[in-house]
């Protein structure tokens, strides 16, 4: 237990800091580090508890989205609901588009997950660590409709991260970017967790092996790569039309939903 | 099961105290006759028991021309609550419904949702008694009917989202609850849910809020789907999309305050739950929470306003829904369990 409390502080502030280097707010980091020094102000009477909520999202989610946690692939996806609402409690609007993304997003993470005919997180990154990652292992169509599933999954992520609510202007200076990296760090590592296996929890349970630990090594990168990716891709998001990228990443994941399992 | 007539005594305590309310017999007779009427045998006094309330009430509020709408639910309710049991006693009725698909039970827990959905439409005392009874059927009969509580799951978060006139954190709370007994929890995690219900209807929107919101996290954590084909995966991606969306809309509406003690024994109670359910997950959420805490606490502090939105806050008067009704609703259910006791101990030759 305490090999993987020790596993979770270090993936997550590894993805945490991936999401933050890749982050168009990298380059004003000075400034939202000084905010946050001199304590950011909320205006909220529930202000800390709702900060802390988003945190403690993203804190057992990333966790349990890599498979430490024995949970369903739900749990993390709740936390990124959870997640989105703190947003709009604190920047007092209601949502917009929000709910729409998330929702595409966890149907890309079931859809993902059809391909193993289980949601359990341990299940799928169990399976992959034996078979190989996701989109490598035959059926080879299923294996094609399992990445279009993550494609569409990465893209409804830079869309959520992106659609920001209008902040005040002390929130939009320390608590915006650090919503904003909590929310890309957990909604990237959901997908690409499911995606490219197997994942680091897998050593805190067993001997150690070369060969795994190679793998391991190999996920993690492209973990780390695709939160990273996900947090930059913001920058031209803003350029695609919202509502069809929407209604396309919606198809595409309905369609993903009838992959043919893994047998 | 006690747990739910001891609900209902918690609401018409937390409602009635301090305060003159117009169906203070009304209620406080309608507790009583749920608590005797678990367990009644033969079947046709259970049901006497239990649809009398509605029965009076429907009366009642044709005649006063009060919201006819909620009592059109409790009474539809009703109707199916006498088809199902009649359809079981065709077959021999007895209080335990075996696992089977045809004996009724999917039309109780049918039953207990449209009790629920009147419950989440009025939102005052007598909505908060019909709920109790409502996750009674609920708890009852899930066991033997579990596509049936799912499929009204998603039916109640539709109308979180898309109902007229009606609660939407009400509904959306009786949503999680009928997810909860789909996925096979205990009668309490119900009672759990049916206190944050009965927190909203206080009027606390917060606390009870995100006892709701985590209701799903338990189901999540307990439902194990085995070998889920397309329709379990297809059923599994709506529910997630429903919910996302319907909890994308309870979030926005404004905390106040009221029934604090509901919503803080709700909160224990969700503890107690995962406790129960996963000790290491529990664990797992303890560590999460103090990374948490350590942030809001090193990042935030809140500012004049919150300061003084705070204090005034506290120092209002005391509410309802205070912790000495929560007192009083245990030493209720203390008498009740004395009562079950004497009457057993009566039948066996015990006494």
């Amino acid at each position: 237990m305490a090999q993987s409390l020790a596993v979770a502080v270090i993936a997550t502030a590894a993805v945490l800091a991936a999401a933050a280097v890749g982050s168009p707010e990298w380059g004003r980091r000075r400034e939202i580090l000084a905010s946050f020094r001199t304590k950011v102000e909320v205006d909220e009477i529930q202000g800390r508890s709702l900060m802390a909520l988003a945190v403690f999202s993203a804190a057992a989610g990333v966790p349990s989205a890599i498979g430490l946690l024995p949970v369903v692939v739900l749990v993390p996806l709740g936390g990124l609901v959870v997640m989105s609402m703190v947003r709009h409690r604190l920047s007092r609007t209601s949502g917009g588009n929000d709910h729409a993304w998330l929702a595409v997003l966890g149907v890309c993470a079931i859809a993902i997950s059809a391909r193993f005919q289980t949601l359990d997180t341990e299940a799928i990154l169990g399976a992959q660590a034996v078979l190989g990652p996701t989109l490598l292992v035959a059926p080879y169509p299923s294996a094609l409709l399992a990445g279009l599933a993550a494609a569409a999954g990465f893209i409804s992520c830079t869309f959520h991260v992106a659609t920001a609510p209008a902040f005040t202007k002390d929130l939009a200076v320390g608590m915006d970017p650090l919503l904003r990296w909590l929310q890309t760090a957990l909604a990237a590592t959901v997908i690409a967790a499911s995606v490219a296996g197997p994942s680091v929890a897998i050593l805190s349970s067993g001997p150690f092996d070369l060969r795994m630990m190679l793998l391991v090594m190999a996920s993690t990168i492209f973990l780390l790569v695709a939160v990273a990716g996900v947090s930059f891709a913001r920058h031209w998001t803003h350029r695609i039309p919202e509502r069809p990228a929407l209604i396309s990443c919606a198809v595409v994941a309905g369609l993903c939903l009838l992959a043919q399992p893994l047998t | 099961m006690a747990l739910f007539p001891a609900g209902a005594l918690f609401s018409y305590l937390a409602f009635t105290w301090n305060r003159r309310h117009d169906s203070h017999i009304f209620l406080l007779v309608s507790s009583a006759a749920f608590a005797l009427s678990l367990d009644r045998d033969p079947f046709v006094l259970f049901l006497v028991l239990f649809i009398a309330p509605t029965l009076y009430r429907a009366v009642a509020s044709v005649r006063k021309t009060a919201a006819r709408g909620p009592f059109a639910l409790f009474a539809l309710s009703d109707l199916l609550l006498v088809v199902a049991m009649t359809v079981r006693y065709g077959e021999g009725f007895d209080w335990s419904f075996p696992s089977s698909w045809a004996a009724g039970a999917p039309l109780v827990v049918i039953a207990g949702a449209v009790r629920l959905l009147g419950a989440a439409r009025s939102s005052d005392a007598i909505g908060a008694f019909f709920m109790w009874q409502g996750l009674f059927l609920i708890g009852w009969a899930s066991g033997s009917a579990a596509p049936a509580a799912a499929l009204a799951a998603l039916g109640l978060f539709g109308a979180a989202l898309w109902g007229r006139r009606l609660d939407p954190l009400a509904a959306f709370g009786s949503g999680v609850a009928l997810a909860m007994a789909a996925a096979g929890l205990p009668p309490a995690a119900l009672a759990v849910v049916g206190l944050a219900i009965l927190a909203t209807m206080l009027g606390e929107r917060v606390i009870s809020m995100w006892v709701i919101l985590m209701g799903p996290a338990s189901v999540a954590s307990s439902a194990s789907i085995p070998d889920p084909g397309p329709i379990a995966l297809l059923g599994a991606a709506a529910g997630f999309v429903l919910w996302a969306w319907a909890a994308g809309k309870v979030a926005v509406s404004k905390p106040s305050a009221g029934g604090r003690a509901a919503s803080f024994l709700a909160a224990i109670g969700t503890v107690l739950i995962f406790l129960e359910r996963s000790p290491e997950l529990v664990l797992w959420f303890g560590y999460a929470l103090a990374i948490a805490s350590a942030a809001a606490f090193f990042l935030l502090k809140p500012s004049r306003v919150a300061l003084d939105q705070l204090n005034e806050f506290i120092s209002r008067p005391p509410e309802r829904g205070g912790f000495a009704i929560a007192g009083w609703t245990a030493a209720g259910l203390a008498v009740l369990l004395l009562i079950r006791l004497a009457g057993l101990g009566a039948s066996t030759g015990f006494l």
